[in-house]
């Protein structure tokens, strides 16, 4: 067996590929959930809130029940009247109800539900529906919900995930801290003390795939089509709420960024389908989906505590998320980004706290990274303005302060893998930090370069367990199946998996087939969300192929009626290491008659062994870092800032599919471009968004596009398969920071509030002569 | 209502309510779901394909303005085998991820490079900005612009 | 989208008969790329469609003299024509930074017109150009100087059962160059902050104004004539002269303050847009 399982010779891994899905993505032949349709299909729209803070006092659906091509409407009496059904959901902060009960929280709340024969029918039908609002004061944003006798979104709070606190009687759903040393101690031993308040509003994610699903109910079984990113929470979710078994099937999926990663319509259409006992889908509009999910307002309150020669001494970090109306998704993704508010730095006293404040905006959810992207974009500003006020150079400072290996994070990590400084010099120098800056002969456009540095935390469980699973099996005409719940949502995950597959059976990428994303077909998967695909799915892949390997080897030896010890793996099949006999894999499954298949897990969590001989606390399995250098142009006389080039470093370990790569830091970096400089949700003083539909919300083009420089540090990660870690939202975190440091380089005005739309740049400059 | 036209050189008469988009009756009626919908207002360019050869949001026009046309989708530009040069240029250069805008993308790549072979870079912005990605950055996307424009010799 | 009858008629005198006799009930439907937007929407929802885009005699540009626009031709057309590009490059330069290239293949100049967006590109030009609005109605034609046929924004002249028929723009003296500017927040294709078309005239052997007119969208209620402008004609209109114009020009403007930004910035990219049409037309009327 020795020889069969010696180590693998790379050949796919490291090697640049398109997807392996691109040809039919390129022929439009891919089928995304528009696309799909199942027998005796009915239609739904949803009767939705015109208010952000209303109590119902009554729902009047009979006129729409009696339009002819009306199924059924399904409103918070038919939620009532079904004893098997729980009227409220979410897997993190349990708060969302399946339809309205009592009141409304946002604008585009759901109230009900119309299902017809037909779009056009349910559309006219939801029109009838007669809903009667008692409106009630609403808290548009954090300070307002922060406010003394501000009116309370939520009574009561239902906290699933055990590290969520929320503060009872106010609109706090969730406060932790975190810390290290002694922050009042670092500040007094500080030789200069800063403070600033940094603010990032609401976005969305804008992903072209609208969130849609397909919900069946029938003889006991509940089947869900959906373009959610969480299949199998979802799955159990609904299996909680309906008390039936349920299976959740994901197509190919065309965008999320966070947006799908959390259930908002899938729970309420599978109510529908069971009262309209015909399978019901749904498709949200662009417009509905800005009511759905958002990126939340940040704010963020900062002091930092430093030493002459620029070495941080103290930090104290306040930070408040709006999750909006409910808390089922924004809530934990704020208490994860407390692991790495502080930044890649070295503090030896820190203490953040963070605060998730219902209000009555739509719900938040993670986007890309969330709000990891507004924090890097916080200290890196501050730390521009300590470098600015220290006369120290802006590198120097980062320099002086990133951490390296064998560092103790705030969390208590023993970090590893920290090629902070890495990024740093190869993020600076892919724009040409050094190289004078082009001048405006008439001076009225002034350029500046800026940097900043990151670290990006992924989900990691508070114990060790796994929490996903990847079978692969030898089947038919000896094609490996490898049966992952990684969603594809564009990242390349079939491929990167493809390839990691391939390279642990020593076969080519012919031989593998990627089979993804049903919770009947393929084992557990938590969620293809902060970054950790590449690195959990491939490290159980890879532990699949381990398990499968002695099995093939005991069918084999069977067969050819050998020592299993004599036998090795070939691309096409197994063989006697001298070459006397040998079976493919296809004869291989064929003479076993059925296939051979393993599955393998990936254990996360629990204590690191650090090389000093001590047990570390392992809050992320793994961490990113990274770093973004920019190069902006600010027209003074209109102010426009225009992203030049940008350059974004990450720590990737091995790089699977290298070109990949660089293709999701380019796309990170386009999509943040919007946010940074002229993307925001706008409400009105009444509480209604103006700003739902495209037309008034201008997006990132070919136009706004700077050239990029995508780099990546690839020193092979322990533990990673073949050394990998993961990377799908370093890309966009790094790109305010940088851009924001630019503008000050350029203008000498340090702005605390993205968007940096033309007016405020002017109100800026103006208030700085 | 009665409309005929010609669909990826196939030419129909149907029957369509007056209401239907051009997009309802390629993707509802035809089945031809390589266009896509996202914004439904004529911005994005998820649904863009060519009416006469022009490129245009198959979102915001009737079905009855498109009487007598002759319209291209993604499945009329993708031959029996293989690739168009444009798609090849699009799966080589890595100008797709998650592939929803990609059918729009190439169709309007199409036709700039029927109204205009030799594009400059800066002409290829200005035409392709109209049309909306999520996930390259763009830079992918000009990069198989200006691949199929060097091999826009070798195909007619 | 609500359920409605459609037609579409083959003449003008057709399309207003039809329009004439279901009053309110009907809506007119040019290149359609913002009526449909409307009625899927909601925002409008009529019981019957009138889609002009099968009446030929409401095609095409002519030029015989002054250039006579039909009001279905596209935008895009404006904005390739060679005789357009040539003889009235303004007109040609607004219509190539309306929206996207989509947008501009359908949609067409007589509905740009009709819809009354007051921030659109193409009514700025057309303005500045002396452009003159054909209605039609039952009871035959009538004309309206565009400056002039607006009332509000989308709000025109237009009489109930009347259509926009076609635009007409008186030729250019010779020796006159125009110029459109256009500045979004973001990508070029948005929604313009503010717009301003100059079109101005010299007299070769001085180099004096002898003409210049100046309008500006996203303004106000409706395209902004920039009355300061005639103040250019017998001088040499200095760059200093230009900027004195333009900050004056921009005090004439009314504009809101909205998602594009506030009403000090609106009025300051006024003064820099109308800056930059009044620069760039007298080069061109100089060269």
């Amino acid at each position: 067996m020795c020889a069969a399982t010696g180590p693998n010779v790379t050949r796919l891994v490291g090697q640049s590929m398109p997807s392996l899905e691109a040809p039919d993505k390129a022929a439009g032949r891919i089928e995304y959930m528009a696309d799909l349709t199942v027998p005796n299909m009915a239609h739904a729209k949803v009767v939705r809130s015109p208010l952000p803070h209303a109590r119902i006092v009554s729902i009047d659906a009979s006129e729409a029940r009696a339009m002819p091509g009306v199924v059924c409407v399904l409103t918070r009496d038919e939620v009532r009247a079904d004893p098997e059904v729980e009227e409220v959901y979410g897997f993190v902060y349990r708060d969302a109800p399946l339809v309205a009960m009592d009141k409304v929280r946002h604008q585009g709340d759901i109230v009900a539900v119309v299902v017809a024969d037909d779009v056009d029918t349910a559309e006219a039908a939801a029109e009838l529906v007669d809903v009667e609002y008692e409106e009630l004061p609403a808290v548009m944003n954090v300070p307002q919900a922060l406010a003394e006798g501000a009116v309370q979104v939520h009574e009561e709070f239902f906290p699933i995930a055990p590290e969520l606190r929320p503060i009872e009687g106010t609109n706090v759903c969730h406060h932790a801290t975190i810390g290290c040393g002694d922050v009042e101690q670092g500040f007094a031993e500080s030789d200069f003390v800063y403070e600033d308040e940094f603010l990032a509003p609401p976005v969305q994610h804008c992903a072209l795939d609208l969130h849609a699903v397909i919900s069946q109910v029938e003889d006991g079984q509940i089947t869900v089509w959906t373009n959610c990113q969480s299949p199998f929470p979802l799955g159990r979710e609904l299996e909680r709420i309906f008390k039936m078994p349920a299976r959740v099937i994901i197509p190919y999926v065309g965008g999320g960024f966070g947006s799908k990663s959390r259930d908002r319509i899938e729970c309420v259409i599978t109510a529908a389908a069971k009262l309209a006992g015909r399978p019901v889908r749904y498709i949200l509009t662009q417009e509905e989906t800005f009511m759905t999910f958002i990126r939340p307002a940040y704010r963020n309150r900062m002091r930092t505590g430093v030493k002459r020669d620029g070495t941080i001494v103290a930090r104290h970090n306040e930070f408040w998320v709006d999750v909006g109306g409910y808390a089922i998704s924004g809530a934990r993704s704020a208490n994860n980004t407390l692991k790495v508010a502080t930044g890649p730095y070295r503090i030896p006293n820190a203490r953040v706290d963070c605060y998730a404040v219902y209000t009555n905006k739509p719900p938040s959810s993670p986007y890309r990274g969330l709000p990891t992207t507004q924090h890097t974009m916080s200290y890196e500003a501050q730390f521009d303005r300590i470098a600015r006020d220290l006369g120290i150079d802006r590198l120097e400072l980062r320099r002086r302060n990133l951490v390296r290996d064998g560092d103790i994070h705030i969390t208590g990590d023993y970090l590893r893998s920290a090629h902070s400084h890495e990024c740093l010099e190869q993020a600076t120098e892919a724009i040409g930090w050094n190289e004078p800056l082009p001048v405006d002969p008439e001076g009225k456009k002034l350029r500046g370069r800026g940097v900043s540095c990151t670290i990006k935390y992924t989900l990691t469980p508070a114990r060790e367990m796994s929490e996903n699973s990847a079978e692969v099996a030898l089947v038919e005409d000896g094609v490996f199946e490898v049966r992952i719940g990684t969603v594809n949502i564009g990242q390349g995950s079939d491929t990167v998996m493809a390839q990691i597959a391939g390279d642990a059976l020593s076969v080519g990428l012919e031989s593998v087939r990627i089979v993804h994303s049903d919770t009947y077909r393929v084992p557990v998967d938590s969620s293809t969300t902060a970054s950790r695909s590449t690195y959990h799915m491939g490290r159980a892949v890879v532990e699949a192929t381990d398990n499968l390997k002695p099995q093939m080897l005991e069918a084999a030896s069977q067969l050819l009626e050998r020592e299993a010890a004599s036998l090795v793996f070939t691309p096409e099949g197994i063989a006697q290491a001298d070459g006397s006999a040998n079976v493919t894999y296809g004869e291989l499954v064929e003479r076993v008659g059925s296939p051979l298949a393993a599955t393998g897990d990936c254990v996360v969590g629990g204590m690191y062994a650090g090389p000093d001989g001590k047990s570390y606390p392992i809050a992320s399995t793994f961490w990113t870092f990274a770093s973004c250098a920019a190069e902006v142009e600010v027209d003074t006389e209109t102010g426009t800032v225009r992203v030049v080039k940008a350059a974004a470093s990450a720590t990737t370990g091995t790089a699977v599919n290298p070109h990949s790569i660089e293709t999701q830091l380019e796309g990170g970096i386009g999509q943040e471009i919007g946010p940074t400089l002229f993307e925001q949700l706008v409400w009105d003083d009444g509480g209604q968004l103006i700003n739902a539909a495209l037309l008034d919300y201008p997006l990132p083009t070919m136009e706004t596009m700077p050239e990029y420089a995508p780099r990546f540090v690839d020193h092979p990660f322990e533990g990673g398969p073949f050394g990998a870690k993961g990377m799908g939202e370093i890309g966009s975190v790094v790109v305010p920071g940088a851009v924001v440091n630019a503008v000050y380089d350029a203008t000498g005005v340090l702005f605390h509030e993205v968007p940096l739309t033309p007016h405020k740049i002017i109100e800026g400059l103006e208030g700085q002569r | 209502m009665n409309v005929t036209l010609t669909v990826n050189g196939e030419t129909l008469s149907l029957d369509v309510p007056p209401s239907t988009t051009l997009l309802d009756l390629l993707r509802d009626r035809l089945s031809l779901h390589g266009t896509k919908e996202y914004c439904h207002s004529g911005v994005c360019g998820a649904c863009t394909v060519l009416a006469d050869g022009k490129a245009v949001s198959s979102c915001s026009m009737l079905a009855g303005q498109v009487e007598g046309a002759d319209v291209l989708t993604i499945e009329g530009l993708t031959p029996d085998e293989g690739l168009h040069p444009i798609q090849q240029a699009f799966v080589d250069n890595f100008g797709l991820q998650c592939g929803y805008c990609t059918p729009g993308m190439i169709l309007l790549a199409k036709a700039l490079l029927d109204e205009n072979p030799a594009p400059t870079r800066e002409e290829i912005i200005r035409y392709m900005g109209g049309n909306i990605c999520r996930c390259t950055g763009y830079a992918g996307i000009l990069r198989s612009v200006e691949a199929a424009v060097k091999e826009r010799g070798s195909w007619s | 989208m609500r359920p409605f009858e459609y037609i579409r008629p083959a003449s003008v005198a057709e399309a207003v008969g039809v329009l004439n006799q279901r009053g309110e009930d009907a809506f007119v439907l040019g290149g359609g790329s913002a009526a449909v937007v409307m009625l899927r929407l909601g925002v409008v929802r009529p019981e019957l469609v009138v889609d002009l885009g099968g009446i030929e005699e409401m095609r095409g540009l002519q030029r015989n003299g002054g250039l006579r626009i039909g009001a279905l031709a596209s935008i895009r057309s404006l904005e390739l024509d060679d005789g357009v590009r040539a003889a009235y490059p303004l007109l040609a330069e607004a219509a190539s930074q309306v929206a996207n290239v989509r947008v501009r293949n359908v949609a067409t100049v007589g509905g740009a017109v009709a819809y009354g967006e007051p921030q659109t590109d193409t009514p700025t030009a057309l303005t500045a150009s002396g452009a003159v609005v054909r209605i039609a109605g039952v009871s035959g034609e009538r004309s309206v100087p565009l400056d002039g046929f607006y009332v509000g924004p989308y709000e025109t002249v237009l009489e109930q059962g009347e259509i926009v028929a076609g635009i007409d723009v008186p030729e250019q003296q010779p020796h006159t160059g125009g110029a459109h500017v256009k500045f979004t927040v973001g990508s070029p294709e948005n929604k313009p902050v503010a717009n301003a078309s100059a079109l101005v005239t010299v007299d070769p052997s001085s180099g004096a104004c002898t003409a210049a007119r100046v309008v500006m969208g996203a303004a106000g209620p409706v395209p902004v004539v920039a009355n300061v402008a005639s103040g250019l004609v017998g001088g040499e209109a200095s760059a200093e002269r230009i900027k004195e114009v333009a900050a004056a020009a921009a005090e004439e403007a009314d504009p809101i303050e909205d998602l594009r930004g506030p009403e000090w910035y609106k009025r300051r990219i006024l003064r820099i847009v109308v800056e930059r049409a009044l620069t760039c037309a007298l080069q061109r009327a100089r060269t």
